[in-house]
């Protein structure tokens, strides 16, 4: 037994290690509604709560049609001016983020089939219909429902992400940089959200909050988002 | 002389193994924390105001117990002119197991919910450190039993001892001093 002693301790560590990360996995709530799914499966199996509110998808079985934008970024807004909403799509592949600067946010990802995004976060969902110049559809942001319209612009106008560690709180930050130069945006961190610091789209490495850098990517269509 | 080879070469064989396996361990880590996307969610442990609070604790636990397993140790190498108790091994071997589970629900947290990040010099080190640690503490546990070479334990406990001394002032010290001493 005592020659084993030493494996006993590295088996318990491992162990101990593989539970708590199983418990994690387990409780994040973004792993609850897509869970061991890849993400392309979970958009297709629709969660029935915003299934019934979007458009009926395509069969799986019939071919999806070509998108009809190759690569292009929306920017604009809800019709009563409740949120800014930024999408940006590549390749078929699509990723949104809405906010209304202060304490409403929503990570959203998704496809674009033909002409018709469909896009879902956790507790949000994007459904419309897009061209080369502009977006009209639905945006749903935990329970509330608003009708949008948005632009295809140019860089820098687009969508944003931040992230940075704030007082050693992982700190996530999302943008939108409108055709006209206007920044939107709220960070958030250990579960409370703000408005997001200002963001230089043309330096948007010299982004910081209260001093701390924080790294920015610009997304396009393509881009990994963790639905939120 | 020629009995002397075998051994000798039994004593390379176990070297290399544990010392390959904790590099294993310590690149597989450094590769699940930078290809694993940050979740930036953890569960939070109860009792503590966030989950930092209680990594910072949980670590400084850590700390204070390793700094039992240095001078036990120093006692049973006899680096310390004390006569050693008789249950100066059952001390160093308890308070060493204490000592990591402490560590593991810290190491899950950094793992899974920020990962391997290199933004600024103190985290760079701080994951550097913390991969290095659970392949020199593998590598310990592998040469304890093993017919090692004299200098391979306290060198990989030294180690060990190293790389959690970094670790708690890369990040336990730096949020005491950022944030106060909050529980």
């Amino acid at each position: 037994m005592k020659k084993y002693a030493p494996l006993a301790t590295l088996v318990a560590v491992v162990l101990l290690g593989a539970g708590l990360l199983v418990a994690n996995m387990l409780s994040n709530p973004a792993n609850q509604t897509t869970s061991a799914a890849p993400p392309s499966a979970a958009v297709a199996a629709a969660p029935s709560e915003w299934a019934s509110a979007a458009a009926a998808p395509a069969p799986e079985s019939a071919p999806p049609a070509a998108p009809v934008v190759a690569e292009k970024a929306y920017t604009g807004r809800s019709a009563g001016n409740e949120v800014t909403v930024a999408i940006a799509v590549k390749d078929g592949k699509a990723v949104a983020y809405a906010c209304d600067g202060k304490k409403i946010e929503a990570w959203l990802e998704g496809t674009l089939t033909g002409g018709d995004l469909t896009l879902q976060g956790k507790t949000s969902s994007i459904t419309a219909t897009t061209d080369e110049k502009a977006t009209f559809g639905t945006i749903t942001v935990d329970g509330k429902e608003w009708p949008f319209s948005a632009k295809g612009v140019v860089s820098p106008a687009g969508l944003y992400e931040g992230r940075g560690t704030l007082a050693g709180v992982a700190t996530r930050v999302g943008w939108i940089v409108d055709e006209k130069g206007n920044v939107t945006g709220v960070q958030s961190g250990n579960g409370t959200r703000e408005p997001a610091p200002p963001l230089d789209p043309s330096n948007p490495g010299a982004t910081t909050i209260d001093g701390t850098p924080v790294a920015v990517t610009a997304l396009d269509g393509n881009s990994e988002v963790i639905p939120r | 002389m020629n009995a002397h080879v075998p051994a000798r070469n039994r004593q390379t064989r176990a070297l290399v193994v544990a010392f390959g396996v904790g590099s294993l361990v310590a690149v597989g880590l450094g590769v699940y924390g930078s290809t694993h996307e940050p979740v930036f969610f953890a569960l939070n442990l109860a009792g503590f105001s966030s989950g930092l609070a209680a990594k910072a604790w949980l670590a400084t636990g850590a700390f204070l117990l390793a700094v039992v397993q240095l001078v036990s140790a120093l006692i049973m190498y006899g680096r310390i002119p004390v006569r050693a108790p008789s249950w100066i091994g059952g001390l160093h071997r308890w308070s060493g197991r204490a000592a990591v589970l402490l560590t593991v629900p810290v190491a899950v947290h950094c793992l899974y919910a920020l990962g391997f990040q290199a933004g600024e010099p103190r985290v760079l080190v701080h994951s550097l450190f913390g991969c290095f640690f659970y392949g020199a503490f593998t590598a310990k546990m592998l040469v304890l039993r093993a017919d090692t070479p004299n200098w391979a334990l306290p060198v990989l406990g030294g180690a060990v001892f190293s790389a959690l001394t970094a670790l708690w002032l890369t990040a336990s010290v730096w949020f005491f001093t950022t944030s106060g001493l909050t529980f």
